[in-house]
């Protein structure tokens, strides 16, 4: 005859297999424990990046124009913005916490400070910064943010001197409204980039937006120019090397 | 230039150039979100995993508990023909041991370079002579097969039979009604027999009740990766063969060399065409009558296996094919009590894990196609320019990696495990390290392939073909 069940024997196995899970979702949670631990560790460090920021701006904003280097604060706004990055993404798929949240306000709060900033740092040097400023929403109400997005990460990578401000339009944020007011952004009609005070709703392409933004174009004709002149300069120097001793050509 | 006319922005303008070219991309989109999808996902793969895992803690709990006897066994085996006699329950010295009579089948279809080899492996196994005989049965082969079988017309223990061809069943059912001896197995003609492989078999049918006896399969000399990667997941079916043998829940009698007592058939009729596994549904049928199906690990059978990753494919997909019909046909069986461990444990589970994988399977496609997609999406907006990190790195892992992780290095422990535990039960030469890890990666790789091919043949009835 065939062995009867051995019940004992089921409930053994079931015993051991829920303490194996116990065990793996315990060490899992100490895991978790470890990473919400460093997490916080950042949030800290954000904190403190925005109070230094708006020390900064305020030391900035009196000081002369020889003085002024713009790019120490876009550094940090980038630094801030990298690790609110990296708070979200590990955040998953859960809602982001009131924490995160807050931080996002306080850095958009700092983006239209950076904004202004460099307004009046534009008329008071005379000169002119390409600011852009970027609204977006959820990938749910807004299919074509995403693309967006790419688009707006590819310029920023390939223009330094593009500096761009996001605004996430569901942050309840007054500073936010403010501006989707004064710019003429509703919910209806993101993804929205205003350039020179002039809005543009809708997705586009990169040569769109140099079309909007003339000053890329001719960034890229100087690239381009700078180019030639370099590849010019580097065959003169070649034809040199080849006639003179190579210590001189160097000391020249 | 943009910042060269004022004279305060030549600095700032240096400062811009000098920076990184590759800043840390802004937050410039909300992270997606798609909880409901990830919950079921999640609870999915952790049932799944839970099953598995339980299946695994109670074939160990098995062996723990069987320990003692799979030494025992293997003593009593080792000391050959003198326990023949004591198995049988019969007394005396091995001079009046009695042997009963056995009967090997060599189905061979097309089989010209190999079946002069199989026959001669049989001929050298140590059984007494009168008392074994070997029936070839040449299943209307096309090419020179019975001219090569020829060289041992008139052999007092071959028996030759040409038959028009009609599949591997009508071949077993052919001999089946023709063979006169007390026990009947098989040899496939790409298989060798080890020359003990008899005698470890015989003292098992001591229990009337038995009525099949499985060997232990194993991969002839395996060189190639595709070898060395199926001798990795031979040792491991020879560690769980074993356990379901202890469990009176063996699924399948193996094609090469499992041995029947012959009247079982004239019981439960002869085989079936049963979507090419006929080997399958035989040991579902002795499960069905309450019959045990013992395993004798020690007897070995040598088998070449496929040598190319197509052949493999066609193996597999009438392997796991056959498996899902058949359990289709027998779904009566599943959840029984009266069928025990069979009914109740491994029928189910080995049904749930095939499924299982299926369905993750294609969960694994379909999110592969989605970052596709969006790969294809980003080349398209802004050509080859990638950002790091990448943007779809976060849709990837979906589940929480660190659980999966941890689940991964448990049950690829137990596999080890597994693989070592049977081939010390098989008595194996090399530690096969290179053979685990073949088996571990490629696997994963190729047999996606035959599972889904497999699904489809069982959803449109579909039988899978020979070779």
């Amino acid at each position: 005859m065939r062995q009867p069940l051995n019940a004992y024997k089921y409930a053994l196995t079931l015993l051991i297999t829920v303490v194996i899970f116990g065990i793996i979702f315990y060490i899992n949670n100490v895991l978790d424990a470890q990473r919400i631990d460093s997490v916080k560790a950042v949030q800290d460090q954000i904190s403190l990046d925005i109070l230094s920021s708006e020390t900064q701006f305020n030391l900035l904003k009196d000081a002369s124009c020889k003085n002024v280097d713009m790019s120490i604060l876009s550094q940090e706004i980038n630094s801030i913005a990298a690790k609110l990055a990296y708070l979200e993404s590990n955040n998953g798929d859960k809602q982001p916490s009131i924490e995160v949240t807050n931080l996002k306000k306080y850095y958009s709060l700092l983006q239209i400070k950076d904004f202004m900033l460099m307004k009046q740092l534009g008329d008071k040097c005379s000169s002119k910064p390409i600011s852009v400023l970027y609204f977006y929403g959820k990938s749910s109400d807004c299919p074509d943010c995403e693309k967006m997005a790419q688009i707006l990460t590819y310029l920023r990578q390939n223009y330094p001197q593009l500096r761009i401000y996001s605004f996430d339009t569901n942050l309840q944020l007054s500073a936010i409204n403010t501006l989707k007011s004064i710019y003429g952004i509703t919910a209806g009609n993101i993804p929205a980039v205003v350039y020179n005070d002039e809005s543009y709703v809708g997705f586009r392409t990169i040569d769109e937006m140099k079309v909007i933004i003339p000053a890329l174009k001719k960034i890229d004709a100087a690239n381009a120019s700078a180019k030639t002149a370099s590849s010019t300069a580097a065959t003169g120097t070649k034809a040199k090397a080849s006639s003179t001793p190579p210590a001189t050509a160097a000391k020249k | 230039m943009l910042y060269s006319k004022g004279n305060c922005n030549e600095k700032a303008a240096e400062n811009q150039r000098n920076e990184p070219r590759r800043p840390p991309p802004f937050p410039l989109q909300a992270p997606r979100q798609n909880p409901k999808m990830s919950i079921l996902f999640t609870s999915l793969l952790y049932g799944f995993l839970f099953i598995v895992l339980y299946f695994e803690v109670f074939l160990i709990l098995t062996l723990i508990e069987n320990r003692k006897s799979l030494g025992k066994s293997e003593h009593l085996e080792l000391d050959g023909a003198g326990n023949v006699s004591s198995a049988n329950g019969l007394n005396g010295t091995s001079a009046a041991v009695v042997y009963p009579s056995v009967t090997i089948i060599v189905p061979a279809f097309n089989e010209e370079r190999t079946v002069v080899g199989t026959i001669h492996s049989l001929l050298k196994l140590n059984y007494p002579k009168e008392k074994l005989s070997i029936m070839v049965v040449d299943d209307g082969s096309k090419d020179g097969t019975w001219n090569t079988v020829q060289q041992f017309a008139g052999h007092p223990q071959v028996i030759l039979h040409k038959k028009v061809n009609g599949g591997k069943y009508t071949v077993l059912n052919y001999a089946i009604e023709r063979c006169t001896t007390e026990f009947i197995g098989c040899l496939d003609a790409d298989s060798f027999v080890d020359s003990e492989a008899l005698m470890h078999i015989i003292p098992q049918f001591k229990d009337t009740n038995v009525m099949a006896v499985t060997p232990s399969l194993k991969i002839q000399n395996p060189k190639t990766v595709l070898g060395m990667m199926q001798n990795a997941e031979y040792n491991l079916v020879v560690f769980v063969k074993k356990i379901l043998g202890l469990l009176d829940a063996q699924y399948v009698t193996p094609g090469p060399f499992s041995i029947f007592r012959k009247e079982v058939f004239n019981i439960v009729g002869p085989y079936r065409h049963a979507h090419n596994s006929e080997d399958l549904e035989i040991a579902f049928r002795l499960q069905e009558r309450h019959y045990k199906i013992q395993n004798a690990h020690k007897a070995i059978v040598y088998t070449v296996g496929p040598r190319t990753v197509y052949a493999l494919y066609k193996q597999r997909v009438r392997w796991t094919g056959g498996f899902f019909q058949n359990i289709i046909d027998y779904r009566r069986l599943m959840f029984k009590r009266k069928y025990g461990t069979f009914g109740m444990m491994v029928l189910p589970v080995t049904a749930i894990t095939s499924l299982g994988s299926f369905f993750l399977l294609m969960f694994a496609l379909f999110s592969m196609s989605q970052s596709l997609i969006k790969l294809i999406q980003h080349i398209s907006l802004v050509g080859f320019n990638f950002s790091w990190p990448p943007v779809f790195t976060r849709d990837w892992l979906l589940f929480n990696v660190q659980a999966s992780m941890l689940f991964s290095v448990i049950s690829i422990g137990l596999v080890l495990f597994s693989i070592w535990y049977g081939r010390k039960l098989s008595g194996g030469k090399r530690t096969g390290v290179l053979d685990t890890f073949y088996f571990l990666t490629l696997y994963s790789v190729i047999s996606p392939f035959w599972l889904v091919t497999s699904v489809y043949n069982t959803v449109t009835q579909r039988d899978a073909v020979w070779r």
